[in-house]
């Protein structure tokens, strides 16, 4: 690494695992976010709900970006623990 | 705990020793003049402004682009497009994406190094840490100290000129997807909704965030781009290259001395090339993927060059062929193909666009019967979601064909709409009795609009069966 810079502490490698997982998942989810509301209209989702409530559209495409931020950045949680646990079970250590 | 053992064995450190992440050292960039960092200045001026100013401008008495979310239209200047007209924008996505291909083919990485947001907001967040922090050298000795009332007073200038310049592009972008006169209003009298504040500040975290902290960490670790971009590159490329075969071997000399005299090559080891290097590498060493293409080097040697009085370019815009004595070829299969794609898809994209119809029609039946007998009359009940997409308003009347002698009954004979609005048209169709089968028959809806415009959509109706 070049520069003269003095250190300053590591960015923690769980860190940059957790940052790689809510970046990559945000991506995503944006995409997804897209593409699911060109498609249904979050106000009228709402009201053909099985307990049907009001919400602004604003409202719905936030908290419907955020539901898809949590599935995308779940799956992404789930895979890398899956990798990594037999990563590091003994007995696939080379 | 050990329930949760999985949990903390997940996010745990890597003790192995061979963690992909190497311990980060903090990059001061220097900054330099030269030929292009001026281009790159002007780049972030054209880009930024454009930014900030774009929901500023207004086209027909509205906002020029506009992407209304609350009411499903994206307005860019005079087009309208509605959430049918998705593919469009998905294709608009490609088209970029192979724009992006194309230009790395043919030129590298200039994507990174000029445009990309994260280079552009970085950019200015170190003229602000400029500002208040002072040069390079300055800056170093400024962390290494002490807290004194001088590194808090420059701390606390530089994060204040940080957090209202992220606070502005937080706002500049809701107000890409609400009227940016109207949440200005709102900010003025603290009048925000839940949902504008939250994403003004989550977008202005993330550009302080990312500009401000993580800067080149993005470019390493999390951006895709910059991990299968070599994939799009070859040995026609341009890319930033040391002229390896001039400047070796490197070493410090006094000046006006012929360096083939001591044996020496035309790099004197200065290590500015170095110093100015956003992502902190050493180009001597060759392309690296850390490389964003920012030219910053290559400035920084001229500088010197000039200074030592040696001709330019010992760190240039080269291709790897041209650095190995051979021929570049800029037409080669890579680049025409990507080339022939992209005129072809763009040249769909506008002709789609140009072809699009000013109006829509969806035809929802009446879900409660299928048919109403009223004397010797068979009536079905539809409702005609009508969208005039134009942005002026239009008038329109319907006719059906599929049954001969079918009667259209509306309330009234034509129906208006304004421009960039959907009406529910309630439409029944009369047909006698003896006339027509029992059971269900197709029919077409014909809505033909005041300036000729036809559109056609298919339907169905019911007869009673005997």
């Amino acid at each position: 690494m070049g520069g003269s810079g003095h250190d300053t502490p590591a960015v923690p490698a769980w860190l940059l695992r957790a940052i790689i997982i809510g970046w990559s998942s945000f991506a995503v989810a944006a995409v997804a976010t897209m593409l699911f509301f060109a498609t249904f209209d979050p106000v009228v989702l709402a009201q053909a709900a099985t307990f049907p409530f009001e919400l602004t559209r604003f409202a719905g495409y936030t908290l419907g970006f955020f539901m898809l931020w949590a599935l995308t950045a779940g799956a992404s949680v789930i895979s890398m623990f899956l990798l990594r646990s037999l990563e590091l079970h003994p007995r696939r250590q080379r | 705990m050990k329930r949760f053992g999985f949990l903390t064995r997940l996010f745990q450190k890597d003790d192995s020793g061979d963690s992909m992440y190497v311990a980060r050292e903090k990059v001061y960039p220097r900054e330099i003049k030269g030929r292009f960092q001026s281009l790159r200045k002007l780049a972030v001026f054209a880009l930024l402004g454009l930014y900030y100013i774009l929901p500023w401008i207004n086209w027909d008495g509205r906002q020029a682009v506009l992407f209304d979310l609350p009411e499903r239209k994206f307005h860019i200047f005079g087009l309208v497009f509605w959430p049918q007209d998705f593919f469009f924008l998905a294709l608009l996505l490609i088209l970029a994406a192979l724009l992006l291909f194309f230009v790395t083919a043919l030129a590298g990485r200039l994507w990174c190094g000029y445009a990309c947001p994260q280079t552009v907001w970085t950019e200015v967040f170190i003229w602000m840490e400029e500002l208040a922090e002072g040069n390079r050298n300055k800056r170093i000795k400024l962390d290494k100290g002490p807290w004194t009332r001088e590194k808090f007073l420059r701390k606390l200038a530089k994060h204040s000129m940080w957090i209202v310049f992220a606070l502005w592009t937080g706002f500049t972008f809701v107000g890409y997807f609400t009227p940016v006169d109207e949440l200005a209003a709102k900010i003025v009298n603290f009048d925000t909704g839940p949902w504008e504040t939250f994403w003004i500040l989550f977008y202005s975290f993330a550009t302080w965030g990312n500009a401000g902290f993580l800067r080149e960490q993005v470019c390493i670790y999390m951006c895709p781009y910059a991990r299968f971009q070599s994939a799009m590159f070859d040995k026609d490329t341009l890319i930033i290259a040391y002229d390896e075969d001039r400047g070796e071997p490197r070493g410090g000399r006094k000046r006006g001395i012929d360096p083939q005299e001591v044996g020496l090559g035309d790099c004197i080891d200065c290590n500015m090339c170095v110093q100015v290097c956003p992502t902190g590498i050493d180009i001597r060493e060759g392309l690296q993927y850390e490389c964003i293409a920012c030219a910053a080097c290559i400035d920084a040697c001229d500088s010197v060059m000039d200074k030592m009085e040696y001709p330019r370019g010992l760190i240039r815009y080269s291709t790897q062929h041209a650095m190995d004595h051979k021929t570049t070829h800029v037409l080669r299969t890579r680049t025409i193909v990507y080339a022939v794609l992209l005129s072809l898809l763009a040249a769909a994209w506008v002709t789609g666009i140009a072809l699009r119809k000013p109006a829509d029609l969806d035809i929802l039946r009446d879900r409660n019967a299928l048919y109403r007998v009223v004397d010797d009359t068979v009536e079905n009940v539809y409702t005609l979601k009508v969208m005039n997409k134009d942005t002026k308003p239009h008038n329109y009347t319907f006719e059906v064909r599929g049954i001969d002698g079918a009667r259209v009954e509306t309330d009234t004979d034509t129906v208006h709409v304004p421009g960039g609005e959907v009406m529910p048209v309630a439409v029944r169709i009369q047909v006698e009795r003896n006339s027509l089968r029992g059971g269900g028959h197709d029919i077409e809806f014909v809505m033909i609009s005041d300036q000729g415009t036809t559109i056609i959509e298919p339907s169905r109706f019911f007869m009673p069966v005997e």
